[in-house]
């Protein structure tokens, strides 16, 4: 239940951080920290989606 | 060298797609969505062909190249959006298609809404914003075999003739099967591509953390000039709802034969998804570093790939070509066969009884690839245009699927004709804007301090909520 919980609410969270935060946070040139940045909460939003996915026991994100 | 490549991946493609006819196809549902049969691999290789065009491999990797790492952060936001969508509405969206058995996407929001007037529009929708779509993987066929000495139109219609050959002979059978074919294609040639570069570079630069420091010190890892906030929104804003807005990638979620397909599916997508976005964004800013430190002339933005093409070996360069054209086939039929599922199912064979039969199909796919090649032939530029608006055009059927998905649970009223009003207001929009500014400069623009995508998004999520809440609160009165 936690997990659903989380894959449903953080996903959201990540990608929206993905947007805005290379405008707060990285906007500096000469610097690899936007890279690891970009691909590292890309990997975290999938890992957290997929998660919820697999552990979805009655088929849906609702009982329908 | 070229002309042999083209022969072999024609060949292997069509014979796989006449063996997978073997699948047997008894109903309408089986040619359009494979019964809802396919298995994980079949599925995944689909999506990811499907999804990824021939604009991964010119187009990004020319974004890379004029504007930097920003261009990852823009398609990976995609990817990760889309497996998000996947994993929850898409999956809640596959368990419904398989109670309801819809066979086109257009059917599935007249459907979730009671509605005939929505199939309708939709169907209207998708002939308007994706056959320029449809064009442009015809046009860029053309291009790339022009460049390696074939003639224009002769690369047009032989790009017409393979897509319609591999989806009307078993529909989607076909279809997904030399989709999987493709999108192995694809991931070689673009590993084929990027190794060959990297070589390159190394010998240049000495090194892939060299070329990280030369990158780094010109400015190219940071947010460049050209992705302003307003910029980046415009360009990322229709592509993180793109799993549920275009229909040949809305239809892919009825084709799941059960859960474990659907699931493993999903997770092979992302791997595939992050491999090739990395490969594409790698190819474009190991060609900065080249141009950096003096080892290629500066190149347009769609001139990276056909240039660099024409240095590298010609039996790699081959390849790596066969691999485009197989993105912007794979792209090609899917997009096809999706339109034609709803002009089909909800334009023709709600009047015409008698008529939801595989020959109509065929006539309709041939109808939409002629249509589509006749203006890849007048090689406007404005088609490459209008293709850019696309995805901005259905944006509008995002607020729907998301509120008749959360509606399901809810118990919340969906007002039919609030949504196709919705629709229709977010539509009007954003072709009224394409209409006054021209597509490219409208996709770009700010309006009111807004970049269009998100005002289309805005109007037809207020329209829709607003019926909504009216609908509410008529349904307490009474």
């Amino acid at each position: 239940m936690l997990i659903e919980l989380l894959s449903l609410l953080l996903p959201p969270v990540v990608i929206a951080l993905m947007i805005a935060l290379p405008y707060i946070a990285f906007s500096a040139e000469s610097d690899y920290g936007l890279l690891f940045f970009i691909v590292a909460s890309t990997i975290a939003s999938i890992a957290l989606s997929l998660l919820g996915l697999y552990a979805r026991k009655n088929g849906g994100i609702s009982k329908g | 060298m070229l002309l042999a490549m083209l022969l072999l991946y024609i060949a292997i493609g069509t014979a796989i797609a006449i063996a997978s006819r073997k699948a047997g196809i008894k109903s309408i549902r089986d040619y359009y969505v494979a019964g809802g049969r396919l298995g994980r691999i079949l599925a995944f290789g689909t999506y990811a062909a499907t999804t990824y065009s021939a604009f991964m491999m010119i187009g990004l990797v020319g974004l890379a190249y004029k504007t930097g790492v920003m261009s990852l952060g823009f398609e990976l936001l995609y990817l990760a959006s889309t497996i998000y969508l996947l994993s929850t509405v898409g999956h809640r969206l596959w368990r419904l298609s398989k109670q309801r058995g819809w066979v086109s996407p257009s059917e599935m929001m007249g459907d979730l809404y009671t509605s005939r007037a929505i199939p309708v529009a939709l169907s209207i929708m998708y002939l308007i914003a994706v056959i320029p779509y449809l064009a442009a993987q015809i046009q860029g066929v053309g291009v790339l075999l022009e460049k390696e000495g074939l003639n224009y139109r002769a690369g047009v219609a032989l790009g017409a003739l393979i897509i319609l050959a591999w989806m009307s002979v078993g529909g989607m059978w076909s279809v997904a099967s030399t989709d999987l074919y493709q999108a192995l294609w694809m991931l070689a040639g673009g590993a084929v591509y990027v190794a060959w570069l990297a070589n390159n570079v190394d010998k240049a630069v000495g090194g892939s953390l060299s070329a990280l420091r030369v990158l780094g010190e010109s400015g190219y890892l940071g947010v460049t000039g050209f992705w302003r906030p307003g910029v980046f929104l415009a360009y990322v804003t229709p592509w993180l709802f793109f799993a549920i807005t275009n229909p040949q990638v809305i239809v892919r979620l009825f084709v799941h034969r059960d859960e474990k397909s659907y699931r493993d599916s999903v997770l092979y997508f992302s791997v595939f998804g992050f491999l090739y976005t990395i490969i594409s964004v790698e190819i474009g800013l190991l060609a900065r570093t080249l141009t950096l430190v003096g080892g290629l002339r500066e190149l347009g933005r769609e001139d990276v790939t056909p240039h660099l093409l024409s240095l590298m070996a010609p039996y790699l360069s081959s390849f790596v070509s066969v691999s485009i054209i197989a993105a912007a086939i794979s792209t090609g039929n899917s997009i096809a066969l999706a339109v034609a599922s709803s002009v089909h199912r909800d334009l023709l064979a709600m009047r015409a009884k008698g008529t939801m039969r595989v020959e109509y199909s065929i006539a309709i796919q041939a109808l939409l690839v002629t249509a589509a090649s006749a203006i890849a032939l007048s090689r406007s530029g404005y088609i490459l245009d209008l293709s850019v608006m696309t995805s901005v055009l259905l944006l509008p059927q995002a607020p729907l699927v998301i509120y008749a998905v959360c509606s399901l649970e809810k118990g919340w009223p969906r007002p039919r004709l609030g949504a196709l009003a919705s629709l229709l207001a977010g539509f009007a929009t954003a072709l009224a804007y394409s209409a006054k500014l021209g597509p490219r400069k409208a996709f770009l623009s700010m309006i009111n301090g807004l970049p269009l995508p998100i005002l289309v998004l805005l109007i037809s999520t207020g329209t829709l909520a607003t019926s909504a809440l009216l609908s509410r609160a008529l349904r307490r009165e009474i």
